[in-house]
């Protein structure tokens, strides 16, 4: 590994471990919120145990299932979303703050993203695992569907869906490059994922239509996705929409940062 | 000088005018927010459209019956939201010092703190009550399961009581920060979770949240149970009478929290 | 007509005013929060204790003190933001604590760094919400705007978004805000901090010409500049006790720190230096004598007097002493 790739990493990792420590001083705040979240959750679970009760199972989803799609999806969501980044990446371009080296697209970029990846992480530790444990406490929350094999399709699932929120929500920093109303682009995101993801319900209850749009969104990723292979559902198909998602995400990404990187050149920073 | 209400009314209106004419001046941002703001919660409900259009009745409640338990809570939170937020800031009023510009106004210091913000773009919410209303009426009125006189309860008084008691609920919340000041978290259990738990029927979440939500943060009173007596799903007519005293005594109630919080402030400042 | 008028009653008086506060004693670490749950030990604070003043209709009065001395709880206190522990307090002859709407009433209130003016809105609306919300004619409150715009120039201001003025800009905003509804009495917290010359030297002097016209002023301030220009008369507070109650002079005095006069002369000395029983302390430096006196015991013209035989004078210079030494003295008296 030569020299410069070796800092360029050291660099994104400070990112990342500062990102963590900026949220660590909150906590206690969030272990509180994730009582509050969890009520939604609960919510949700009580509108569809009264919806499927006395029916039967409908596209392999009973009352049970659904109880734990629901909560997994609060789960997978404080890693696929809310996550305010984006925005204050884009304010920070706006006034200028950031202070950031232009000259080197891919460091931005990088730098942005190893950011947010730190807010995830510290997501996954301290929102993700103790609404799980919430969860499991008050509904039970099932092991993987399916056993050990497949963790090797559901780890590399969440990671990915967490790369695919990700890269969302460093797309909406970027367009403080353009735009002003960056505030509505991170609502709009979080009700696509919301709605479009599968969150709320599954793609397969959705009507033909709506499920059409979701399955060519990459939406799906944050939510139904990473879920339903946790619950059994789904095989390496499922795995590979989501590689292709992310990677063509991330050359978005990449490809807008650079014309960024000229946008500023010409408009002055 | 003494102060009447109708002093107070004059100064919201003349606040909601001057926002409004201090929005339109930004005509883009200003439809953006509006457009955005009812896109939003019409998002929600046609999340439990497409879910009863599969599963057809939640609790035997169908979707228009649900449209009309989803539209006057709205109504309400739309006219809670222009007119009463600013209690929802009262953490940062306290940490900052700023409750201390509230006190030396010769107003009530609620009225006075709700005189600091008025949104008016916030009754674009009140449009998609309006709306959702319509639709649940289209169905209900020719079926008979709805009067015309439940519609227009429904319509004009039932908001105007939600708005009274979800008021009530913001400031006992606000007034626990006189004594603990970190509220700010405390609101989604409050205010934002009952909130959202009240546009569908109550019968579906387990007993303690129904009991909770009867009594302690009545939004039962604000939706569920009117309507449930005026769809002709269950409950007695005292309902129509229950709701107003219960939006009465809890903005009553949460007065005079307000009130004892004060009284700690003055003693012991911030 | 009656002729024999009474003396005027005070606009604002404190009698054994005291402000005490119970602070929780927390220990150290994990045993010392357990032990703090059972025991409840506090402390007592006196944020103010046992304060008596007493302030005449049309007085400008510096407030001074140390941070943490108990400046700003006596303003609360006076403002009815706080009520007190003990003693009393009148301002225009009421209780801020038990009629603390009336006395808003006929008060204004500016807190340095926090506005009371509505932030979103233009600086005009808020003259209109203000106007509205404390009974003040339209027609009335134009002629106060008109008046307090020759000194401010807040009039090119009051399109303007109340976020969008600079910190000048929004104090003299304030002020005009503060005044708007004709009160007798003025509280003001640290108004000019933060501020360029020109602005603060815009404030005074509509301080000055409102204190003119009747308003009794209360000033919090750590700016000695605005004690010297504005006030006439001073209260120091330091631990929650009145340290001193009269005028710059007397302060001058009470501190104790002389008056300095620098004599230049024209050829070396040819006297012994005088020294006036012991009144003056002088020193030379070459062609230059440094007196220091006390004004109060000895006059300047005196001192030149003594000097008379010593050779030519060529110049005169006195310097009073800086007020800021002379509040710091007595702070730590």
């Amino acid at each position: 590994m030569n020299p410069s790739m070796h800092r360029t990493l050291r660099t994104y990792a400070v990112s990342a471990r500062m990102s963590i420590r900026r949220n660590l001083q909150y906590r206690g705040q969030h272990m509180i919120n994730n009582f509050a979240s969890a009520v939604f959750g609960f919510m949700y679970i009580a509108i569809w145990r009264a919806v499927t009760v006395s029916r039967p199972p409908i596209e392999g989803y009973d009352s049970q299932t659904l109880t734990y799609y629901i909560a997994l999806c609060q789960c997978v969501l404080w890693i696929t979303t809310f996550d305010r980044s984006g925005v204050q990446i884009a304010q920070r371009i706006r006034d200028g703050s950031a202070g950031i080296d232009l000259m080197r697209p891919l460091g931005l970029m990088g730098l942005h993203m190893s950011q947010i990846y730190g807010v995830r992480l510290y997501n996954f530790a301290f929102r993700s695992l103790p609404m799980a444990m919430i969860f499991g406490a008050a509904v039970g929350l099932p092991l993987p569907g399916g056993g050990a094999p497949r963790l090797l399709l559901i780890i590399p699932a969440w990671l990915l869906a967490m790369h695919v929120g990700a890269t969302l929500n460093y797309l909406i920093g970027l367009a403080g490059f353009w735009t002003v109303e960056t505030g509505w682009l991170y609502l709009s995101l979080q009700t696509l994922i919301l709605m479009m993801g599968g969150c709320s319900l599954p793609l397969e209850l959705m009507p033909a239509g709506m499920r059409a749009v979701a399955a060519v969104l990459p939406f799906a990723c944050c939510g139904y996705y990473p879920v339903s292979l946790y619950l059994g559902r789904g095989g390496v198909e499922v795995l590979l929409i989501m590689f292709a998602w992310a990677a063509a995400l991330s050359g978005l990404a990449a490809w807008l940062t650079a014309r960024a990187r000229l946008r500023a050149e010409v408009v002055g920073g | 000088m003494r102060r009447t209400a109708l002093d107070f009314w004059r100064v919201f209106w003349f606040l909601a005018a001057k926002g409004m004419r201090e929005r339109m001046q930004y005509k883009a941002s200003f439809l953006l927010t509006v457009l955005f703001r009812t896109l939003s919660t019409t998002m929600d409900f046609v999340l439990i459209a497409v879910i009863l259009a599969r599963f057809r009745f939640i609790d035997g409640w169908d979707v228009f019956e649900v449209a009309l338990l989803y539209g006057p809570v709205t109504l309400a939170r739309s006219i809670f939201d222009a007119f009463a937020r600013e209690l929802e800031r009262f953490e940062h009023y306290l940490v900052s010092g700023d409750y201390d510009g509230i006190l030396v106004r010769p107003w009530p210091t609620v009225f006075a703190l709700l005189a600091r913000k008025v949104d008016v773009t916030r009754i674009g919410m009140a449009l998609q009550g309006l709306v959702l209303i319509a639709i649940g009426a289209s169905q209900a009125l020719p079926a008979g399961t709805l009067s015309p006189a439940g519609l227009a309860y429904l319509v004009l008084v039932l908001p105007l009581l939600g708005a009274m008691i979800l008021t009530a609920i913001s400031m006992a919340t606000a007034a626990i920060g006189f004594w603990v000041i970190r509220i700010d978290d405390l609101y989604v259990f409050t205010m934002y979770a009952p909130l959202s738990a009240a546009v569908f029927p109550l019968s579906i979440y387990p007993g303690w949240l129904r009991g909770l939500l009867h009594t302690v943060i009545p939004v039962a009173f604000a939706g569920y149970l009117p309507v449930l007596f005026l769809l002709g799903k269950g409950g007695s007519g005292w309902v129509l009478v229950a709701s107003p005293a219960v939006a009465l005594i809890s903005l009553w109630l949460a007065h005079r929290l307000w009130l004892t919080g004060e009284r700690q402030y003055h003693s012991t400042g911030s | 007509m009656n002729q024999h008028r009474s003396a005027p009653a005070a606009a604002i008086s404190a009698d054994r005013l005291a402000k005490h506060f119970h602070i929780a004693e927390t220990g150290r670490g994990v045993t010392g929060a357990l032990r703090s749950l059972v025991s409840r030990k506090s402390r007592l604070v006196r944020a103010v204790d046992d304060v008596t003043f007493a302030i005449e209709p049309g007085s400008f009065v510096g407030y001074l003190g140390p941070n943490g001395a108990g400046k700003s709880t006596t303003v609360k206190m006076l403002a009815g933001i706080m009520h007190p522990s003990a003693g009393e307090i009148r301002v225009l002859g009421m209780s801020p604590q038990r009629q603390r709407q009336a006395v808003a009433q006929r008060i204004g209130v500016v807190f340095g760094q926090r506005t009371q003016l509505w932030w979103d809105l233009p600086l005009g609306d808020s003259y209109e919400l203000i106007a509205a919300m404390y009974g003040v004619s339209p027609a009335l409150a134009q002629q106060r705007l008109r008046r307090f715009d020759e000194v401010l120039e807040i009039k090119p201001l009051l399109d303007q978004q109340v976020r969008k003025l600079s910190l000048g800009q929004r104090m003299r905003a304030d002020l005009a805000g503060a005044l708007l509804h004709g009160p007798e009495v003025l509280f003001l917290d640290e108004p000019t901090i933060g501020l360029d010359v020109v602005a603060k030297a815009a404030i005074r002097e509509f301080l000055r010409e409102i204190n003119a016209s009747g308003v009794t002023i209360l000033l919090t301030t750590h700016d000695m500049d605005d004690v010297e220009q504005l006030c006439d008369r001073i209260l120091v507070i330091n631990h929650g006790r009145l340290a001193f109650d009269g005028t710059v002079p007397g302060l001058r005095t009470a501190a104790g720190i002389p008056t300095t006069m620098h004599l230049d002369f024209a050829a070396d000395l040819l006297c012994e230096l005088p020294r006036l029983n012991g009144d003056i302390r002088a020193t030379r430096d070459g062609r230059r004598v440094t007196v220091a006196f006390d004004r109060s015991r000895v006059s300047a013209a005196r001192i030149v007097a003594a000097f008379q035989d010593c050779g030519e004078v060529t110049d005169i210079q006195i310097s009073e002493p800086n007020i800021e030494e002379i509040v710091r003295r007595v702070y730590t008296a």
